[in-house]
């Protein structure tokens, strides 16, 4: 353990705290820490958060339900799709929308590219965390490519806005679903060349492994879900225990498994090939899903400005890229939302990081922080 | 467990708190209206009870209904899968006062992050008891408020002030 390895290493000094933050370049966001440290051991730390609360729910309710999914996609811009997606579920099931199968399908195929680009975007947070620059430039490289799909399909790259209840903006256009194949080749491909450039370069596994393991018991105590949840063997998969969009339709093995949980030894390294693992699969699940795009409407009806959901409430849940996301929205039976509520995974996450600090060395902070994937956005949203 | 049987054992158990039983929404997720000082009770009853256990809790929400503030929280459990929502109706007595409510910390860690939200955000204040609540090493939201504001944003008496939207012909445009 590296805890162990480290007792032998400690200085005799006296205790001395640190606070880093709320802007910090080892830190996920906007956040504080106050450390104490024993040398350049961690003893105990604490958090603090709230530096970029936005009243993002309170601002949902002053708005209309459409406008509503555009400010949906600045709960988590890393994860933008699926906060939209969360809240269409949610009024599609307050107003009983049947969503034609054609616009479930092209959601799933977001879905799963959102998936796609949020796991490369963690690729490049652990390797910046490590200083592992090339790693950084290739992982940017190959989400490029998954925004420029993202591009050609709704025409913007991060905050798309392309769900509207009961559907999506617009159809697929001709030879979309060639492209989404043949990025799925390239990052099939690319993913072959981060292992041997980067996931098993010892470098890198003396920085992750050992560090930060996350027990089932902490899983369990702050209800982390998600990679990080799998990645100590506890298999939560939203897509798995509460089917949407399809995914009760694909084969089981496509989704996350208890044979690739089961020997996963919960550490940073181990969130790290997990979320490599994630790609993979769901360049699978989009394989799968592009041969079976049914033709049809892509959307139930236009949604006016004045479009009104009647009175009701709705919990929905999808499993974003950090884990499961929730959404509680209750409609008064107005124009405007009465009230829109997210559980965003992130949260739990944070609540496990003094526990997991203590015995760590401060230089290794980063890389522990960054292997946990924090949204900051979606803790003050 | 059958819904119906839940029910049944729940008054038998705790004779008095439930207030009501409904489905919540659209689906058939048992919606039980728990008398609000009750709640940790109900909810240990639901978490310790060998065939419910109901041992997560995927989100606590609030929001106001007129001169109330409705707490729902939504319990899962992870063996059986299925999921029990329970509610707490709060009156507000002013819009710059708090309201205490016993807080279910202890039962479920996770708790804390929607508490303290809540807190900040619609000032119902979560008293714990007892030495096994989850320690506060995360402060999460704390003085979200520019200086000289005071209230509870998410509140509807909390006024907002929204800047207009500049449209493209250059004038102006009031939400």
């Amino acid at each position: 353990m590296i805890t162990e390895r480290l007792t032998s290493e400690r200085l005799s000094t006296d205790l001395t705290s640190w606070e880093i933050g709320p802007y910090y370049d080892a830190l996920p966001g906007p956040m504080k820490m106050r450390l104490l440290l024993d040398g350049e051991i961690i003893v105990s730390g604490e958090i603090e958060t709230g530096f970029v609360h936005r009243g993002l729910e309170k601002a949902m309710e002053l708005q209309n339900w459409q406008v509503a999914v555009a400010y949906a996609d600045r709960l988590d811009p890393e994860n933008a799709f699926f906060a939209e997606l969360a809240l269409c579920m949610a009024v599609e099931e307050i107003s009983q929308f049947e969503t034609p199968a054609r616009a479930l399908n092209i959601r799933l195929i977001l879905s799963e590219l959102s998936r796609v680009c949020t796991h490369l975007g963690y690729v490049v947070k652990v390797a910046k965390a490590v200083n592992a620059e090339t790693m950084v430039h290739y992982a940017l490289r190959d989400r490029e490519r998954v925004l420029d799909l993202f591009e050609l399909l709704t025409g913007a790259r991060y905050s798309i806005n392309f769900l509207r209840y009961g559907g999506v903006k617009l159809d697929m256009t001709a030879g979309f679903l060639e492209r989404v194949l043949e990025t799925c080749d390239l990052i099939r491909i690319r993913l072959k060349e981060y292992n041997d450039l980067f996931t098993y370069n010892h470098a890198f596994l003396k920085r992750t492994r050992g560090m930060g393991v996350l027990s089932s018991e902490l899983i369990k105590k702050y209800g982390i879900t998600g990679p990080n949840a799998r990645a100590s063997g506890v298999l939560s998969d939203t897509r798995k225990e509460h089917p949407y969009l399809g995914y009760e339709k694909l084969n089981h093995h496509l989704i996350s498994t208890s044979e690739q949980s089961s020997h996963q030894s919960a550490d940073c390294h181990s969130r790290f090939v997990i979320r490599l693992n994630e790609i993979s699969q769901s360049l699978e699940i989009l394989r799968a899903i592009s041969d079976a795009v049914p033709p049809g409407e892509f959307e139930l009806m236009k949604v006016e400005k004045d479009f009104a959901v009647p009175s009701g409430e709705a919990f929905a849940r999808v499993e974003s890229g950090r884990g499961r996301l929730g959404i509680y929205v209750v409609a008064d039976g107005s124009a405007r939302p009465s009230r829109i509520q997210f559980s965003t995974p992130s949260p739990a996450s944070l609540l496990a990081v003094p526990e997991l600090i203590v015995g760590i060395r401060v230089e290794d902070l980063p890389v522990l922080l960054a292997s946990l994937d924090l949204g900051l956005a979606e803790i003050d949203k | 467990m059958d819904t119906n049987l839940l029910v049944s054992k729940l008054k038998e158990h705790l004779p008095g708190r439930i207030l009501e039983t409904s489905f919540f929404g659209r689906v058939e997720t048992l919606c039980l209206w728990v008398e609000s000082k009750a709640i940790a009770e109900v909810a240990e009853f639901l978490l310790s009870t060998e065939d419910l256990a109901y041992d997560e809790i995927e989100s606590l929400s609030c929001m106001q209904l007129e001169d109330a503030l409705v707490l729902s929280y939504f319990l899962r459990s992870t063996q059986t899968k299925k999921e029990v929502v329970l509610r707490v109706s709060l009156a507000i007595t002013s819009p710059k006062n708090e309201i205490d409510m016993p807080s279910v910390q202890s039962l479920f860690p996770a708790a804390i992050v929607y508490e303290q939200e809540i807190h900040r955000l619609f000032g119902v204040r979560f008293l714990k008891k007892g030495r096994n609540h989850a320690d506060a090493r995360v402060v999460f939201l704390d003085g979200i408020l520019p200086p000289g504001r005071v209230g509870f944003p998410l509140r509807k008496s909390f006024e907002v002030f929204v800047p207009p939207v500049a449209t493209g012909n250059g004038k102006k445009n009031d939400h």
